[in-house]
């Protein structure tokens, strides 16, 4: 075996940056919450929060419009009288609820790596 | 080139080693339930079982729960509402085996409470307009909150023999209110263990009761009542209830003052001087009565908590102080990025 040159230096190097670059990549692109939307104890959809959006989700009474945007969620409009949803304004962390229970819909926040299993309101 | 490429293989190797370190494991699975039930949503998480083995009993804590909001209910027909009227038009009313098990817990805890746990309080609840879906927009009369303390009704007020509830107390009125939600994850959490599930958090509208733990302990946040996110966390141990009573659950605005639903029953007035009381107990029942309870009692928690055997108290005051017992303080992290002033008060 001879030492090692430096060829071996480099790709050492190489392994080394695209370790740190994988982690800032893929840990970053994780961290970016994800938004579970329930209707009527069903499990909607799972939609990133990464672009700043608007959604129609169909409820038991009518339609709910929420707002997505990068990190957080909120219901804009629901067709329920009091509306504590729209209310409630924006959720932005893991574990977080927003609900529009009049029109059984409900909008749960996944943090990154689901930092609380619950969180106690 | 040819007799170094198993060489160049190698640091390949353990370029691929370095990767797959720089990956997080992935997370064990959990198995959730979520559906809406008591006027929240109650959330069901297992940790260590599959669906197959989960399903049935998980549908069966379901149904319990929608049972239980349709015996409970303070303001839609329910059985409550109808014990109730009969109690207002007769004094006395027919109150089913499992019903009267639970009615007689809550009186227990009155007492215990010393009264600041009030199921009676139903008849105020409703003058202050907190029977309804809806939220109230205005304060009721001076006069009609005086009226009712004049008659002020108390659990206490309540005999309950022979599967009947009497009362002399015309104005006695019950609200179980997030009683029956305690009441119901103890239920669920007895189920859970029946059908061999160790590992569990039973959530009802952010009220809770965990058992066991995933692939490492249970972590709970707790609300910070005057900002978005969490104030601090706690990981439970073995078995453990966590329920938080906040000003900023159900309130108002009248009048640039907020009205909030934790109502004082000396008073009549929503209770002044905590934003949210969080405590730790095993059991449900207890920690959702606590919780309130020592809301209510202020500045002197620490006798209603010795009173009602809860040790482990966190209050955050009107002010953004925290106190707390030294056995919570244990088991408190904070997450704010300051932390708050924290006092600690021994129970006496």
């Amino acid at each position: 075996m001879r030492g090692i040159r430096a060829a071996d230096l480099l790709v050492l190097v190489l392994a080394v940056g695209l370790v740190g670059w994988s982690y800032i990549h893929f840990w970053q692109r994780e961290a970016a919450a994800s938004l579970e939307v329930w209707v009527d104890g069903r499990h909607q959809a799972s939609l990133p929060l990464i672009e700043s959006r608007t959604l129609d989700i169909e409820g038991s009474i009518g339609t709910s419009r929420i707002a997505l945007a990068p990190g957080r969620a909120r219901f804009l409009d629901s067709p329920c009288e009091s509306k504590r949803c729209v209310h409630t304004g924006w959720i932005d962390q893991g574990g977080m609820v927003a609900a529009c229970l009049p029109n059984r819909v409900s909008l749960h926040l996944q943090g990154r790596d689901r930092r609380y299993d619950a969180i106690n309101l | 080139m040819r007799t170094e490429l198993p060489k160049h293989l190698h640091l390949l190797a353990l370029l691929a080693a370095i990767l797959l370190a720089a990956c997080r494991p992935a997370e064990a699975p959990l198995l959730e339930r979520r559906f809406i039930a008591l006027g929240t949503i109650v959330d069901i998480t297992l940790f260590g079982v599959d669906a197959e083995q989960a399903d049935p009993v998980l549908a069966a804590v379901e149904r319990d729960f929608h049972r239980l909001h349709h015996d409970w209910h303070a303001w839609e027909d329910s059985r409550l509402t109808a014990i109730n009227t009969a109690l207002q038009q007769g004094g006395q009313a027919p109150v089913p085996a499992d019903l009267m098990a639970v009615l007689e817990r809550a009186r227990a805890l009155n007492r215990s409470s010393d009264g600041l746990f009030e199921p009676a309080i139903g008849g105020l609840m409703a003058l202050w307009g907190f029977h309804s879906n809806d939220l109230p927009d205005r304060v009721p009369d001076a006069a009609a909150i005086e009226a009712w303390l004049a008659g002020r009704p108390r659990m206490t007020d309540l005999e309950l023999q022979d599967g009947r509830a009497r009362t002399d107390n015309p104005r006695l009125q019950l609200d179980l209110g997030a009683f029956a939600k305690g009441v119901a994850v103890d239920r669920a959490i007895a189920a859970l263990r029946a059908a061999g599930i160790d590992n569990a958090i039973v959530n009802a509208g952010g009220d809770l009761r965990a058992i066991g733990a995933r692939e490492r302990p249970w972590r709970i946040g707790i609300r910070h009542p005057r900002a978005p996110g969490v104030l601090a966390s706690i990981e439970t141990r073995g078995d453990e209830s966590i329920f938080t009573s906040g000003d900023y659950e159900r309130y108002f605005e009248a009048e640039g003052t907020r009205y909030h639903h934790i109502i004082d029953p000396r008073s009549g007035y929503p209770a002044r001087g905590t934003a949210s009381l969080t405590v730790i107990h095993t059991e449900a029942a207890t920690a959702d009565a606590a919780a309130p309870a020592l809301f209510v009692a202020g500045d002197a928690w620490p006798r209603t908590a010795a009173d009602m055997g809860i040790n482990r108290v966190m209050r955050v005051r009107a002010d953004g102080t925290v106190e707390m017992t030294p056995a919570m303080a244990g088991r408190i992290r904070f997450e704010t990025e300051t932390e708050p002033a924290v006092m600690l008060r021994e129970l006496p």
